[in-house]
């Protein structure tokens, strides 16, 4: 059972910044163990396809704006919930390509390599300033998510 | 945690969308304006912090050349510091570069820009049926294997860097890694796979040493049909489809051509400084005004903000003597007045004169015959340029062609770090000012440090995309891509790939909308995104 945990975000737009946040404790909290790869995934998308590789069971962490709830709110997804056909788009691509449009496409190149466990940690934001700060608020919520992914891996690490 | 419905916006990534708006009468482009929609302020951050924060925040600038602004940010301080650089922190900081621009060469045509000759506008054409089952996108044959393998270079990067995208391996002084001779080796092999699964089979249909024989128009012809593999390669079909559907024929833009270079030399930039950059470089720098090859001069490069939404600025300052920016109010597209200002992008000029920025601007570099014997000479575009000129089609190909040159340059570079050798030398912190420049993927990347009190008083980005996308200048010329658009022929109104095709040859580090605008009825024409 292979393990692959990506972090998206931008460290230096505000509240985005959570998705990394989450990266760098779990970086710190997890064991070393080549059964669970953590990726710093920034702003790149189509890395996704790469990093999905060789993994039954994958998490991600994320911002989400515009989720109609409190900056704070944390949701876990299935990844077929939020995952964006790209030939909706079939243009916008490589820089402007987002994990959810990556991952479709992910499924149809790796097809039965495909990982079927795939959930998504979303943190709701507002503020994506161009600034390095993130808010307590957030930053509450990311600890949060930190939590539920050493359950998720059962993992009992004191936080 | 429950949840049903979610509006999912992705948040804040950093590339902005690039508008364009474009005047037609007759089927004809006779204006267009291109509009940098989102504000990127990133130098803003920096102001008053560590000066190597630069390292951090810039390669977080954008998601696929993340290396080549650490190789920037880096740069920069090197020559502010005065540092001392080993061959091998030269070696590795080259070896990141080059394997980031080699991933985007079939990221870049596949995902980009070869899909768009898909389109039905080319359905009469001979070629279309062939150029659709390879490149139509998702479920192209070779679409796939292009993309597939273009994840290979970066896991080069990744070896020496720690992660690609956004790491900070590259500090002044040198580099923070110390490669054992299983990361070399296996370096290679990652290379070996790029080259038997993609470059050669697929792309080039022969050998690299074969492919870099050709040194002009005529022997890229005589090459594609010297036999049925070459000719049915993807760069045979390429350059088949390319003349056959007339991309040679549009897209031209201003003719002139700016390349800051890259890959300093192990041995000849151990004592980084700006004066000394231009003859350390490998792949050269200039800027070529249609005729005549100049030397590059980086106090001839400014910045015009007579169209952008900037204020407190005067035009034409060189960076080191502009105000970090302060946004004004911006317009839609719909709403903007284009007389004053209607972008994000500032227009950089070299020498007051609008630059061309990318391959094609270093191609053009290596045939100038200045060049010395430790960089790059070959004749191939010097001929090109002679005879077809500047296009879409040149555009591409010069995109194209770097890739079995770039593949054997890291080839050469990890079998000269010397595993015993230093790869970092700390260097002492002082005030003062820095420039450091590289050739991204798309590219001129350079930046400009000022550090004054031990922080960064000012701290200046200049962009490929800058270049190339930046709206008119103070006179009022157009910038680049804003010239490549004048005159070509919009078939179809309600979907005109043809903006989109120019646009695109250029790669803009930018999400792309269209709203053209009918001159004669003013009808609002579809949108059409990038």
């Amino acid at each position: 059972m292979k393990t692959a945990i990506m972090g998206f975000g931008n460290p230096v737009r505000s509240d985005d910044a959570v998705g990394i946040y989450v990266i760098e404790q779990l970086r710190e909290k997890l064991p070393e163990s080549e059964n669970i790869n953590i990726f710093d995934m920034g702003t790149a998308a189509f890395e996704v396809l790469f990093g999905l590789k060789g993994h039954n069971k994958i998490i991600l962490a994320d911002a989400v704006l515009n989720s109609n709830e409190p900056v704070g709110t944390l949701f876990k997804v299935p990844a077929e919930e939020v995952m964006k056909a790209p030939e909706d788009d079939p243009l916008v691509f490589l820089h402007g390509m987002k994990w959810d449009q990556a991952l479709s496409y992910t499924k149809k190149i790796l097809q039965d390599e495909y990982p079927e466990d795939i959930q998504v940690y979303l943190v709701a934001i507002e503020n994506t300033k161009l600034e390095v700060d993130l808010s307590d608020v957030v930053k509450e919520a990311g600890d949060k998510v930190v939590q539920h992914i050493l359950e998720d891996l059962n993992l009992s690490i004191p936080m | 945690m429950s949840v049903t419905e979610l509006n999912i916006s992705p948040v804040g990534r950093v590339e902005g969308d690039l508008d364009v708006k474009v005047y037609i009468e007759n089927g004809k482009v006779t204006r267009a304006h291109t509009q940098a929609a989102m504000f990127r302020g990133f130098e803003k951050i920096m102001e008053g912090k560590d000066p190597q924060s630069g390292l951090i925040v810039t390669p977080r600038i954008c998601g696929i050349c993340g290396g080549s602004h650490l190789y920037c940010a880096s740069s920069a301080l090197d020559t502010a510091w005065g540092t001392k650089l080993s061959p091998n922190a030269l070696l590795l900081r080259a070896i990141g570069q080059a394997s980031e621009t080699l991933q985007s060469i079939p990221r870049w045509y596949y995902a980009i820009f070869a899909t768009d000759l898909a389109n039905k506008k080319y359905a009469d054409q001979p070629l279309y049926e062939e150029v659709v089952k390879r490149w139509s996108a998702y479920v192209g044959e070779t679409f796939q294997k292009g993309l597939t393998a273009s994840g290979l270079p970066v896991q080069i990067y990744a070896l020496f860097g720690g992660q690609w995208p956004h790491s900070s391996y590259m500090v002044p002084g040198g580099v923070m890694c110390a490669p054992t001779l299983k990361d070399i080796t296996r370096a290679h092999a990652i290379l070996a796979q790029f080259k038997n699964d993609w470059l050669e089979p697929i792309w080039l249909g022969c050998s690299i040493e074969r492919y870099m024989e050709i040194k002009s128009w005529d022997d890229m012809l005589a090459w594609v049909d010297e036999n049925e593999s070459q000719k049915n390669s993807d760069l045979g079909l390429l350059i088949r489809a390319g003349i056959e559907f007339g991309l040679d024929k549009f897209g031209q833009g201003v003719g002139k051509f700016l390349a800051t270079g890259t890959y300093l030399h192990k041995d000849r930039y151990n004592n980084p400084t700006i004066e000394g950059r231009n003859d350390a470089l490998i792949q050269s720098s200039g800027f070529f005004d249609g005729e005549n090859y100049h030397e590059f001069d980086h106090m001839k490069v400014s910045e015009h903000v007579k169209h952008s939404w900037y204020k407190d600025q005067e035009d034409g300052l060189h960076p080191w003597d502009e105000p970090l920016p302060t946004p004004m109010k911006s317009q839609t597209l719909h709403d903007s007045d284009f007389d004053n200002q209607y972008s994000w992008s500032k227009s950089p000029r070299y020498d007051g004169q609008a630059a061309e920025a990318g391959p094609l601007a270093r191609v053009i570099m290596n045939s100038n015959p200045a060049n010395k014997d430790h960089q790059i000479q070959d004749p191939l575009f010097g001929d090109i340029m002679k005879k077809l000129g500047p296009s879409v089609f040149t555009r591409v190909l010069a995109r194209v062609h770097e890739a079995p040159r770039i593949y054997k340059f890291v080839e050469q570079w990890l079998s000269e770090i010397d595993l015993d050798g230093e790869f970092y030398i700390k260097p002492v912190e002082k005030d003062g000012k820095g420039f450091g420049a590289t050739e991204a993927a798309r590219g001129a990347l350079a930046h400009w440090i000022e550090i004054k009190d031990g922080v960064i008083k000012n701290y200046q980005v200049m962009a490929p995309t800058t270049w190339n996308v930046g709206p008119q200048d103070g006179n009022d010329n157009p910038g680049p891509i804003e010239e490549a658009l004048i005159g070509i022929d919009i078939e179809d109104p309600l979907d005109p790939v043809e903006v989109g095709i120019v646009a695109r040859s250029f790669d803009s580090c930018l999400v792309c909308t269209v709203h053209a605008h009918d001159a004669k009825s003013g009808v609002e024409l579809s949108r059409f995104k990038l």
